[in-house]
């Protein structure tokens, strides 16, 4: 047989042409053109032979939202359509469709809209896939992944409730121990007194541990920026365990390399949670010898410093195929550790999340029997020295003026904050809620109120909302709210409350008093001398967040601008009135700036006014330019 | 305190003319506020754009909390919010779908603000009850977030931003960075749940702001009855039919939809 004449590449493309034509057909996914609003123009067999329509009985005559099922058609209409429209594309929505004997048949349909090159519509060109099975195993992984991850929640959940509610009450009872140490103990009692305080500690301690893996569960583990000094930080903590190791005649050395920059910024807590871990696991798995923290200087330029912490210790150490285990929560490197030495196992998985969040990782170096060295680098920005340091409650100074009322429900803290009351001679009176708060404020005089948010029969938002309600000055008491966070629901409801200022719980004693000192005109503590950091109040009201900081102060200058012009007008008319608004609208803005000269200036402005005394132009001029620096200011800052 | 300010927290846009009275574009469900491209600035000569987000929708930055929004009101409060801090008067609401519902609470909350309201697509309760033809069952509403919980994969696949073969547009290609309908999975569920199960027919009947209902000729989401039933129950309503297929006629025929509104707005001066 000879091969017949070959065939032109003419002839070639057109049988391709034509069996492409049945490609269209067959193909093993639905082909669909439709009109702009999904009329369907031409449709291929595989399409029809899935749904059991003739083309027939569906082109000219259907469109696509005819055939999806009613709860699809809702997702068609608000999700499909509008987006097809927007970005003229969609890919992979699935819908579900009805077929002609009313069997459902998912679909994925991919979809373009086609136009001409004068960006006149043409038609919608649809790809469909069967997507029957696969929704099988999709709907079965969402629901298995739903339950894992709902049974996860609800124990990150619960870990973090247990570790708040359990925080409180031991806070206070560390608070106590404080207070209890001021009050002239004898040699036995100041033991006593030291067993008590350190074993709050430990639990505080191990309940933060908790508080930081739930936290890291639900995805809410935030690191703060702040200044502080790593020398003393790594010293209080080694000191923290000097107690228990006298007695056992164990060495706790600290070396801290003299490069180390005097102030650092970064997060305080959870480096010195992750040092009480470290140090904590070394003295209880070193019986003699020594524990040894070093901080030795790696890396350093003027504004940043990259640091080694090492923790060496002379203890049983730990075996090689045990390594790996220790970094699981709850699990140690084995059982009979927990039964020899107790403890949580959690202490290193937490270490290991709080370093991962702070871009590090733990290094181990560790013989049986010979000890172990756990480490880790850390790169941090230098600060400016700060000036001084918090002052421990005891020794703030009497405030003795003005009433407040202090409304708590929670006992320990009731008793927490009134024991600092006494002692700083503020006369005050208990309500347990928001209700009885209200009859106090109506039966007696009171020039500040004190209350927490979360409380039974009335909240604080309540309480604080009806009280602004009542008649007379005492509806404006200034209400200084206790809360857990400062996040911006709360916040908010706070300023639609009309709640004028916040505490954050739990409360740091030398916070509460220079709050208390503020609004009763109370002597103030030495706190004068600002921080080298600037706006410290506002970023701690945002736990340092650096994003949050940056946007919200965008708001500020906003604020404070618009401010500066109304004021400029409202002054040179001489209207009281106006200016005493702005100062109302200004007052939480000033007093997370921490600008109190501004608010006294803008006091007497109104005062003066309201009195018919004149505001020079120099005086006018001379606030307004005060609010628009302190804008630039807060524009120039570097959160 | 930290205080969210209203704009920031829902992306608000203000355009057009600074001296107009202000016209509010509300977003409907499954989209943000790029679906009122294709009308809002028809109307930016004579009035003040104001474009905005719900809570979990496109650019809002509003922490979501399930609390704040239990309920439709929830959604409204931030109109509100939004209304008090850009200090808006005479506004004129124009709400597409179940922004209909959250314009009327939100009018129900503050009623001084509104002069004027447009609703696209209304339906005060699209659950069938009794001789109310809503037009879904509890099933439906079923099969519409197990659909949406389906889709969140391939979702945010569709949405990643990308060239637009819109030559006859290039006022388009700047929105390029941006990609149009982002939402939180979650919220959007929530939202879902809260729009398709919501019943507000008796909040109609004290709506005494002058409204516009925009019905579609073909609608299956709100059905010519349920617009019809809207218009009934309002005080001082006006209906108007557009010749168009689907529950989006600002974006099947936005021209359409802009004459419509402005017959509206043209029609009453307001006095």
């Amino acid at each position: 047989m000879t091969d017949p004449t070959p065939l032109s590449n003419q002839a070639i493309s057109r049988r391709i042409e034509e069996h492409a034509g049945k490609f269209f057909e067959v193909a093993p996914c639905g082909y669909v053109f439709t009109s702009a609003t999904g009329d369907f123009l031409r449709i291929n067999k595989t399409f029809c032979d899935w749904l059991g329509y003739s083309p027939a009985e569906l082109v000219g005559s259907h469109s696509l939202i005819d055939l999806v099922t009613r709860g699809s058609r809702i997702f068609f209409e608000t999700h499909f359509f509008p987006v097809l429209n927007l970005q003229n594309s969609v890919e992979d929505i699935n819908l579900t469709l009805q077929c002609k004997n009313g069997s459902r048949l998912p679909v994925l349909i991919t979809a373009t809209r086609h136009h001409d090159d004068a960006g006149r519509f043409l038609f919608t060109s649809m790809v469909i896939i069967n997507f029957t099975v696969r929704k099988k195993y999709e709907t079965e992984l969402l629901v298995a992944k739903k339950r894992a991850e709902s049974s996860d929640r609800a124990k990150s959940y619960f870990l973090s409730t247990i570790s708040h509610e359990v925080l409180t009450p031991l806070n206070a009872i560390v608070g106590t121990s404080d207070l209890l140490k001021t009050t002239g103990l004898n040699a036995h009692q100041a033991h006593l007194q030291s067993i008590l305080a350190n074993s709050a500690t430990h639990i505080l301690q191990l309940f933060k541990n908790i508080l930081v893996i739930s936290k890291v569960g639900l995805g809410k583990l935030r690191v703060a920026n702040a200044p502080f000094d790593l020398h003393e930080l790594v010293r209080s903590v080694v000191n923290s365990f000097h107690f228990d190791s006298r007695n056992r005649g164990l060495d706790l050395d600290v070396t801290v390399d003299e490069a180390l920059p005097a102030t650092l910024v970064g997060d305080p807590t959870l480096i010195s949670q992750l040092l009480t871990n470290l140090i904590g696991n070394a003295v209880k798995f070193t019986p003699d010898g020594s524990v040894a923290t070093t901080v030795k200087v790696l890396d350093s330029t003027e504004k940043r410093v990259r640091i080694e912490v090492a923790v060496t210790d002379t203890g049983i150490g730990i075996a090689p195929d045990r390594l790996q285990k220790l970094f699981t929560p709850f699990t140690q490197a084995s059982e009979d550790i927990h039964a020899k030495y107790g403890g949580s196992g959690l202490g290193l998985a937490i270490s290991s999340s709080i370093l991962e969040k702070l871009d590090s990782r733990m290094e181990v170096f560790s013989e049986e029997g010979k000890g172990s060295r756990f480490s880790f680098e850390l790169s941090l920005p230098v600060a400016d020295p700060p000036d001084a340091a918090g002052q421990p409650g005891g020794e703030l100074p009497p405030i003795r003026t003005g009433r407040v009322l202090l409304v708590e429900d929670n006992e320990t803290n009731a008793f927490l904050v009134s024991r600092y009351f006494r002692r700083w001679q503020v006369p005050f009176d208990l309500a347990p809620n928001g209700a009885e708060a209200i009859r106090h404020v109506q039966a007696n005089h009171f020039d500040l109120i004190l209350m927490d948010l979360r409380m039974p029969v009335m909240d604080g938002y309540e309480a604080a909302t009806r009280i602004r309600k009542l008649s007379g000055p005492r509806s404006e008491i200034p209400i200084v709210a206790f809360s857990a966070s400062a996040s911006f629901t709360i916040s908010e409801r706070m300023r639609e409350a009309r709640i004028d200022d916040f505490l954050l719980k739990p409360f740091d004693p030398a916070r509460l008093h220079g709050i208390i000192s503020r609004y009763l005109g109370g002597p103030v503590a030495q706190s004068k001398a600002p921080t080298t950091m600037p706006f410290i109040t506002l970023r701690e009201a945002f736990d340092h967040d650096a994003r949050e900081l940056a946007a919200f102060s965008v708001i500020l200058q906003r604020e404070l601008r618009g401010a500066a012009t109304e004021l400029d007008t409202a002054i040179t008319a001489g209207n009281a009135r106006a200016v005493g608004d702005l100062k109302h609208k200004l007052k939480t803005s000033l007093q997370l700036l921490t600008a109190d000269r501004l608010t006294d200036q803008l006091a007497r402005i109104t005062q003066d006014l309201k009195n018919g005394t004149s505001v020079t132009a120099e005086r006018r001029q001379a606030v307004v330019n005060e609010v628009r620096s302190l804008a630039d200011r807060l524009g120039d800052e570097k959160w | 305190m930290g205080i969210l300010s209203a704009q920031r927290a829902h992306n608000v846009r203000v355009s057009g003319n600074p001296e107009g009275q202000p016209m509010v574009f509300a977003h409907g469900f499954g989209c943000d506020q790029h679906m009122w491209r294709f009308v809002a600035p028809a109307f930016a000569d004579r009035y003040r754009i104001v474009l905005f987000d719900y809570v979990g929708a496109g650019g809002a930055t509003r922490p979501f909390d399930p609390q704040r929004y239990a309920n439709l009101e929830g959604y409204a409060r931030d109109i509100v919010l939004i209304l008090e801090e850009l200090d808006l008067h005479e506004v004129i609401f124009v709400g597409h779908s179940v922004s209909s519902m959250i314009g009327l609470l939100a009018a129900k909350l503050n009623p001084d603000r509104f002069a004027k309201m447009v609703m696209v697509g209304p339906s005060p309760c699209y659950l069938n009850d009794g001789d109310y033809p809503g037009g879904f069952s509890q099933e439906d509403i079923d099969d519409l977030l197990a659909d949406l919980e389906s889709n969140f994969v391939g979702w945010s696949a569709s949405f990643t931003p990308q060239v637009m073969g819109n030559a006859d547009r290039p006022e388009l290609t700047q929105e390029l960075n941006e990609s149009f309908c982002r939402m939180d999975p979650e919220v959007a569920l929530h939202f879902a749940r809260l729009t398709f199960l919501s019943d507000n027919r008796t909040d109609l009947v004290n709506h005494y702001i002058p409204t516009l209902v925009l019905q579609c000729d073909e609608d299956v989401i709100a059905n010519r009855q349920v617009g019809q039933y809207t218009c009934q129950q309002l005080p001082d309503c006006t209906i108007d039919y557009l010749p168009s297929k689907g529950h989006c006629p600002h974006l099947s025929a936005p021209q359409e939809t802009i004459d419509a509104i402005n017959r509206f707005l043209d029609s009453s001066s307001y006095d």
